[in-house]
């Protein structure tokens, strides 16, 4: 269709004196920007997820690594964040990809990792312990994935004119599930339930906050 | 643009000039589009301009850069009507345009039909107004300016379509008779 014009071109000189402000207040601030890429924006945030999984990993007592429960969380955890998380984020505006595609794709990997961690409570052998709360876990899910949340928010902030609640639900709902893999590690929990509501709670709540901050954060 | 885009970024005042001069008058034909108002239309390129400046580091390098200096326009414009929480001045009761972003006031000569399809165009709704401009006045492809108003391609398709049907049924008594 480009090229295709049939009605007058809309191109409008500005005012002389609006130009002359623009100009003014972009010489007076204007300096080399270094910027990020792309792919520099997704492997650090990407890297920054890990790395919050990581600490979480070697934190944890001796007893939950010994039956391989937590290098396995650890393992499929990292597998998912790098296949949806590299591959959604910052693509909103770039050709081929709608919205409503990122937003599906982005959303399969946290509902499939909650499918595959809900089947493997009847597999993997119960950490000690008392089962905790859904509250608690829900709580301890949101307080871990703050973190990989603020970096993502950082590295994404005034990216995205396109959609940056999208952006933003797709930030939160990343780290979101950092928060919710590094909880599935130590959770003693076996109720299908418990994991479906509770952890899935703490990706729903990062999907959320990010969609509200999305807009003021994320937008140019 | 996008090669002085990238200049722009690395500091090059020049690269500046150049991609104001390029981008300033599609951007402010397109706000006026949307506010139809030129003292409006001044200060929303201002602030266009302003956030394009303080994000420009955030800017993709090799991304075309009209769509997102016009998203950047569009949502200074949709904050400032929300901020100022009144509706888009439209037309006055004796149908007069406030503004018009063709250029005629500026010294273009004007026809009847040129009149007549601004005319029309005032009274499309405001997506099939916006969907003509980024399209046939602004040539993005179709892809463009889905992206840059923030729906589907299709839905800019049938918008497009639309708003040339509703041009075409005003214009009809236009038409030169066939031969």
């Amino acid at each position: 269709m480009r090229g295709q014009r049939s009605l007058p071109p809309l191109a409008v000189d500005p005012p002389a004196d609006v130009t002359a402000r623009i100009r003014a207040n972009v010489e007076r601030s204007l300096c080399p920007v270094r910027g990020r890429s792309l792919l520099a924006r997704r492997v650090f945030g990407f890297g920054a997820m890990i790395a919050t999984l990581g600490v979480i990993y070697f934190i944890l007592p001796e007893a939950a690594h010994q039956s391989g429960h937590a290098r396995d969380v650890f393992l499929t955890g990292v597998a998912f964040l790098a296949a949806g998380s590299l591959w959604s984020l910052g693509r909103t505006g770039s050709a081929g990809v709608s919205i409503g595609a990122r937003a599906a794709f982005a959303s399969a990997p946290p509902v499939v990792f909650l499918l595959i961690a809900v089947l493997s409570t009847t597999v993997f052998p119960q950490a000690s312990g008392v089962a905790r709360t859904g509250l608690g876990c829900f709580k301890n899910g949101v307080v871990i994935a703050l973190v990989p949340m603020a970096i993502l928010l950082f590295l994404w902030r005034r990216s995205d004119p396109f959609a940056p609640r999208l952006t933003g639900a797709l930030v939160g709902g990343w780290a979101g599930l950092a928060g919710a893999v590094a909880l599935a590690m130590a959770c003693p929990s076996q109720s299908a339930l418990h994991v479906l509501v509770a952890h899935g709670a703490a990706v729903a709540a990062g999907a959320l906050a990010g969609a509200l901050v999305g807009r003021r954060l994320l937008a140019p | 643009m996008d090669h002085a885009m990238q200049r722009y970024v690395d500091g090059d005042l020049a690269a500046f000039d150049e991609l104001y001069a390029s981008l300033a008058p599609r951007i402010y034909g397109y706000l006026l589009q949307l506010v139809r108002d030129r003292a409006h239309a001044d200060d929303l390129l201002q602030v266009t301009f302003m956030k394009l400046h303080s994000a420009r580091g955030a800017w993709a390098r090799g991304a075309p850069v009209l769509p997102w200096a016009l998203r950047i326009a569009r949502n200074a414009a949709y904050d400032d009507f929300r901020s100022r929480n009144k509706a888009r001045v439209v037309l006055t009761t004796t149908g007069v345009v406030p503004d018009r972003a063709d250029g005629a006031d500026d010294g273009e000569p004007a026809g009847p039909l040129v009149d007549a399809l601004h005319e029309s165009m005032a009274h499309l709704p405001q997506a099939y107004r916006e969907a003509l401009t980024l399209t046939k006045q602004l040539d993005l492809s179709m892809r463009e300016a889905a992206t840059v108003a923030g729906t589907t391609e299709t839905a800019m398709k049938l918008r497009v379509h639309r708003a040339y049907k509703q041009l075409r049924d005003d214009l009809g008594h236009l038409r030169r008779p066939q031969t």
